[in-house]
């Protein structure tokens, strides 16, 4: 199962320790500073990199990989160190690149086998492996094709697959999901659920699509201005607050203010037909029901609310930008 | 106020690049001083619709008229009252965003300071950058605060949050309440429909080049229906056979099941009655509508796949 | 807070022999994605030494028909664009007097960009990054590229020796010397381009950057040369192409200048390998500065917009044709006193009044480079439609035909201020040697008489932008490069005379040397004018079609 011999720094055994450790990295570009004190630790499994645009996602990543030298701190991927063991690193993890960056002149088949050989694999075996793994992220007739006339799915499905086609133990997936309508990104997040749970292979996937992170991520790491803001699992992260939402068809002041006057905090919650509850106990509950009920308005939702990860991206700000 | 009633009317649109049919008779209706979310999977013909709409492209057949003129022969006209946001923004790489921001936006006609100032600091981008360093996102806030900070009147704005964070799609909703507010119209394309969903008075929905769905959200909505979770301890005894429920589920004490629109109320009464823990229905999104008409196409795909 | 530096950050490097990992791999992804452009550069450098070396050995049978020829190019025209063989009189000097510096040139600008196309073009749209992802190291897809390219020089000069070789250009008893000297030459030249665009490729942050610095430096070794061959010979000396040159092929046949091209290269290369370690992926050297945030009124017009981003260009080109008139203007004297040593016969040949004719040709080389910037600022129509930014240009409140020809105003009256400055700069430099300050006027206007040629140029690119949009920037480039070919080589190829005397810088009245006549001028402007006009007319009506 191992094609690569003896190239290999690390076993084959389970996973143990961190897939990925910074401590104090920091990166900067001339008067620009991209990464800023940065000191997290990324387990295995699927890590999702949340951050606006420039927030300094791109820089770790290239940190990471070892294209990039930190300009003061050090990171780990695997237990190989950033800044001197840069080759054994890009051996064992694959990177997917943000850019549109395949070449238009060359097949698919000829790319991914070519850039599996430059991960070591003997010929035969990079031949096999490139069409598996194609078929694996759904490219068929088309992968004898010039990558020129690809549609963008197309050519995230590439990238994906030289990201994984040498069997790495943990690869870097660079927005993946850019540019995707909403069935193609279904897919994209599929292949790389799959990819973590199917192949064992560890992922650290960035985006700014916050929902996408919360339907595939263990793990989510948040940093800001190069400025770790947060890492946390997501469980952690989006855990059952004590709030329900309640969405009525009609009354909703009068509904509220019922609830108020039974001792429940009621709180805006900007729509037109909603509001939520502080969920002090079970009897909120009933009140609500029998709120509803006297009232004769209809109750179209009641539901106990997790944290959205939109809240926990900046949380300070939620406040300032209620409205009211 | 402006004079026309629709700030775009598209009837019968055909375009063809040599052999391939992009539009086959395409509609498409946009109210002055409202918002139209325009709907529709990559390669459905947005973006040539849009072309053509900007005198970019020449329309094989069909009548187009944008603001009411002609816009292939008084695109220059025109154009004084058209702010363009390209779904994929080029710029000149050695230019700074902040003189990009300039040129695009009085390239159509003056340019308001204050909201310029305004939206660099809605949308944090950086003036003082070269282009050339600016990922998709920072390029299209370029293309994004130019158009706002116009006077435009019309607003074409083709996938304009596809590169941005979230925090940015906030600023992009308040800037285009903001807009439309003023009484300007907006023709927003997207295929992210929660966007649309919050955005846009109307919607069109296209496939391969022809309009399948258009109208105003609720009246797409009653088109199909209501998916209701119900948790309950007891039995869901007689939900089934109350009219207009379909498709019920029965699962470690939550039921789930769908209800025609206009059934929803009797069929949510009927439900209370039966002491639940929670409730949540959800009306039908976009994005159900979407898969409703593109259902077929994504399980020809996923035959082959799986 | 304060960043302290802590943990060891680059006080580890990681180990040199790193850095050429994955070489294999990366020569083959580099043979891969070069293969048609390495073949046919080979097949039309090395065919064309063939085809005039066969075309001489039939039509030159005895030596009383060398030595006439050899008489015939002894002109400062010749000694100008081509160099003098050492031994024109030869049949391997004819021919290299005929073809050597275009092949060495083409080889020359062929390499730098073939080096910045597996360089700083790749860099830019992150494929280098792709590959760097892999187990590669630092320099290695740098190497790989070098040394396909190294491979393509010798190939070329091995095909150029072999063909000299099997044409029978060695005279009788000499082996094959002459044909190896000749073959290793036109090598030096390539590996010395090699080395100058790799540098580029470091130095320059964009590939446009990059082309445009590599071809720069081949250009000005060419200048220099050039007026080294029309003065004493030393400046000869100063340009690696004269290196190559005083190799004389069927002449001295000299080895060492071959050394000095090499080590040169050698040098250049480690130069950017060492540039290469110390910079990061994708920047160049000099970190991006923050810009002004915002832009004056006059950008919202194409042309004030053209002018500013054209700036750079204009201001490249305004100081390559000052540079070069100036240098060009400072030999024509010292050339008149050898050309009047030279006696009664030499100034015979080139019809008596031997200054002005060298004059004139020099005028027609100023409005060669002018045609090239007009050229390359006409490109940036179809430049701006294919990137994408042409559709926001046009979605403002400009009709398209105004945007172009707000554009064309930058060729059109620049080359006209560029022929003037150019003729004017070679008249001032001239002036001052023979105390003649009316020579500047009289210089420029002489210049000035190529705009309508160098128009009619700007015209087909036009035209081509319109009609076929797509391939307007190739075959726009194909069209000079095929008008040069024709003025060069065009008696070779058995072209009819009068489709070499309608092409429009033969047309053209080679002043101070010819008398001024109004019709050709006057026909050149409107066919210039008609193509301009169809292919905005064309443009005006079409789809943009960007990609």
């Amino acid at each position: 199962m191992d094609p690569l011999g003896g190239g290999r720094a690390i076993g084959d055994a389970p996973p143990t320790g961190p897939a990925v450790v910074a401590e104090s990295l920091t990166r900067t570009f001339g008067p620009v500073t991209a990464l800023s004190q940065l000191t997290v630790e990324m387990p295995h499994g699927v890590v999702g990199l949340v951050g606006a645009n420039g927030a300094g996602k791109s820089t770790l990543i290239k940190i990471l990989l070892g294209l990039l030298p930190p300009t003061s701190g050090r990171a780990q991927v695997l237990g190989l160190d950033c800044a001197t063991e840069g080759l054994a690193i890009r051996q064992v993890v694959g990177y997917m690149p943000e850019s549109d960056c395949l070449p238009p002149d060359v097949s698919a088949t000829e790319l991914v086998v070519h850039l599996a050989r430059m991960s070591g694999l003997p010929s035969a075996v990079a031949r096999e492996r490139t069409a598996d793994t194609l078929r694996h992220v759904g490219l068929y007739e088309e992968r004898y094709r010039p990558i020129g006339g690809y549609s963008t799915g197309m050519k995230q499905r590439v990238k994906l697959a030289q990201a994984i086609v040498h069997d790495p133990r943990l690869v870097l997936l660079d927005e993946p999901t850019n540019g995707l309508d909403p069935a193609g990104r279904d897919e994209m997040l599929g292949l790389i659920q799959r990819i973590s749970t199917d192949f064992a292979i560890s992922v650290v996937v960035t985006s700014h699509l916050l929902g996408e992170l919360e339907r595939i991520s263990d793990h989510l790491v948040v940093i800001e201005d190069g400025v770790l803001q947060r890492s946390t699992s997501t469980a952690d992260a989006t855990q059952l607050s004590g709030v329900v939402l309640v969405e009525v068809t009609d009354g909703v002041a009068e509904l509220a203010a019922l609830l108020r006057a039974a001792g429940a905090q009621v709180a805006d919650d900007g729509g037109a037909h909603t509001f939520t509850v502080e969920l002090a106990g079970e009897w909120v509950l009933d009140a609500i029901q029998d709120g509803a009920a006297d009232l004769g308005v209809g109750l179209v939702r009641m539901q106990r609310r997790r944290h959205h990860l939109t809240e926990i991206f900046r949380p300070e700000q939620e406040g300032a930008h209620a409205r009211h | 106020m402006p004079a026309h009633e629709m700030a775009v009317e598209i009837e019968g649109l055909t375009k063809s690049f040599g052999s391939v049919h992009a539009l086959r008779g395409l509609d498409l209706t946009v109210p002055t001083g409202q918002v139209t979310g325009f709907l529709g999977p990559n390669g459905s013909g947005k973006s040539t619709t849009i072309r053509i709409l900007l005198g970019l492209l020449r329309a094989d057949g069909g009548r187009t008229t944008v603001l009411g003129g002609d816009p292939w022969t008084d695109a220059v006209r025109l154009h004084r009252s058209i702010a363009y946001v390209p779904g994929d923004v080029s710029l000149w790489p050695n230019l700074t965003g902040g003189e990009a921001i300039d040129i695009l936006a009085r390239l159509s006609g003056p340019l308001d300071p204050a909201r310029r100032t305004l939206m660099l600091e809605r949308f944090e981008l950086d003036p003082t950058k070269k282009a050339r360093t600016y990922s998709k996102g920072n390029r299209q806030k370029v293309a994004l605060v130019a158009a706002l900070a116009s006077e435009a009147e019309l607003l074409v704005l083709d996938e304009p949050t596809s590169g941005l964070d979230p925090l940015m799609e906030a600023a992009f909703t308040e800037s285009i309440l903001e807009v439309k507010a003023a009484g300007r119209s907006v023709l927003l394309s997207s295929h992210i429909f929660a966007e649309v969903e919050r955005l846009a008075d109307r919607v069109t929905i296209i496939r391969e080049g022809a309009t399948v769905e258009a109208g105003t959200i609720a009246e797409l909505r009653h088109l199909t229906r209501s998916q209701v979770t119900v948790g309950l301890d007891g039995g869901a005894d007689g939900l089934s056979a109350l009219p207009g429920v379909h498709d019920l589920q029965v699962l470690d004490g939550h039921v789930s099941f769908a209800v025609d629109e206009v059934e929803l109320p009797a069929v949510l009464a009927a439900v209370a009655r039966l002491q639940p823990r929670s409730i949540v229905a959800n009306p039908p999104s976009l994005e159900e509508l979407f898969l409703r008409h593109y259902g077929d196409e994504l399980a020809a795909v996923n035959g082959t796949d799986r | 807070m304060t960043a302290v530096a802590i943990g060891t950050g680059r006080a580890v490097r990681p180990p040199v022999a790193d850095s050429l990992a994955g070489l294999g791999p990366m020569l083959r992804l580099v043979l891969r994605r070069n293969r048609v452009r390495l073949v046919v550069w080979w097949v039309v450098l090395a065919g064309l030494f063939a085809y005039v070396g066969t075309y001489y050995t039939s039509l030159f049978t005895t030596q009383a028909a060398l030595n006439d020829f050899a008489a015939l190019s002894n002109t400062p025209s010749i000694k100008a664009l081509t160099g003098l063989a050492a031994t024109p009189n030869t049949l391997g000097g004819a021919v290299w007097t005929k073809i050597w510096m275009t092949c060495a040139l083409s080889l020359a600008f062929g390499v730098v960009f073939l080096v910045t196309r597996s360089g700083r073009a790749d860099e830019e749209v992150g494929r280098t990054e792709l590959l760097r992802s892999r187990m590669l190291g630092r320099h290695a897809y740098s190497v790989a590229s070098w040394l396909v390219d190294a491979a393509l020089c010798v190939a070329v000069g091995a095909g150029i020796a072999v063909a000299s070789a099997a044409v029978g250009l060695d005279p009788a008893g000499t082996g094959v010397v002459g044909s190896l000297v000749v073959g290793a030459s036109v090598t030096g030249v390539g590996l010395m381009a090699l080395g100058v665009g790799a540098v580029a490729n470091q130095v320059a942050g964009t590939s446009r950057g990059a082309n445009a610095l590599g071809s720069a430096v081949i250009g000005a070794f060419y200048v220099l040369r050039m007026v080294g061959d029309l003065g004493d010979g030393r400046l000869t000396w100063v340009s690696p192409v004269g290196w190559a040159q005083e190799m004389q092929p069927w002449g001295a046949n000299r080895w060492w200048p071959l050394v000095l091209l090499v080590v040169l290269a050698a040098v250049l290369l480690a130069a950017a390998a060492r540039l290469e370690a110390r910079r990061d992926l994708g920047a160049g050297l000099l970190p991006e500065r923050p810009g002004p945030a915002g832009a004056p009124v006059r950008y919202a017009s194409p042309l004030g917009l053209a002018l500013r981003l054209q700036r750079g260009p204009v201001i490249g080109w305004s100081a390559t044709i000052v540079l070069t008139a100036l240098l060009f203007g400072s030999v024509v004297q010292s050339m008149t006193t050898l050309l009047s040593d030279a006696g009664s016969t030499a100034t015979a040949i080139i019809g008596g009044t031997s200054v002005n004719a060298l004059l004139a040709m020099l005028g027609m080389i100023i409005a060669m480079i002018t045609t090239v910037f007009a050229l390359q600022s006409a490109a940036s129509l179809r430049g701006d439609e294919a990137s994408g930014i042409l559709e926001p240009q046009l979605a403002g409140a400009v009709s398209r035909t105004s945007w172009a020809l707000q554009r064309l105003l930058i060729p059109v009256v620049g080359a006209a201020v560029l022929l003037l400055v150019g003729g004017a700069g070679i008249g001032v430099s001239y002036g001052a040697a023979v105390h003649d300050a009316g020579q500047a006027g009289r210089l420029a206007l002489a210049a000035l008489a190529y705009w309508p040629a160098v128009m009619v140029l700007v015209g087909v690119a036009v035209a081509l932008f319109g009609w076929v949009p797509r391939l307007a920037v190739p075959l726009t480039w194909g069209v000079l490069s095929a008008m040069w070919f024709v003025v060069l080589i065009g008696d070779a190829l058995h072209l009819p005379a009068w489709l070499l005397n309608v092409l429009p810088f033969s047309a053209t009245p080679h002043l101070p040397l010819a008398r001024l006549t109004w019709t050709p001028l006057v026909v050149l402007v409107l066919v210039a004018a008609g193509l301009v006009w169809t292919g905005l007319d064309r443009f005006a009506r079409r789809d943009v079609q960007p990609g």
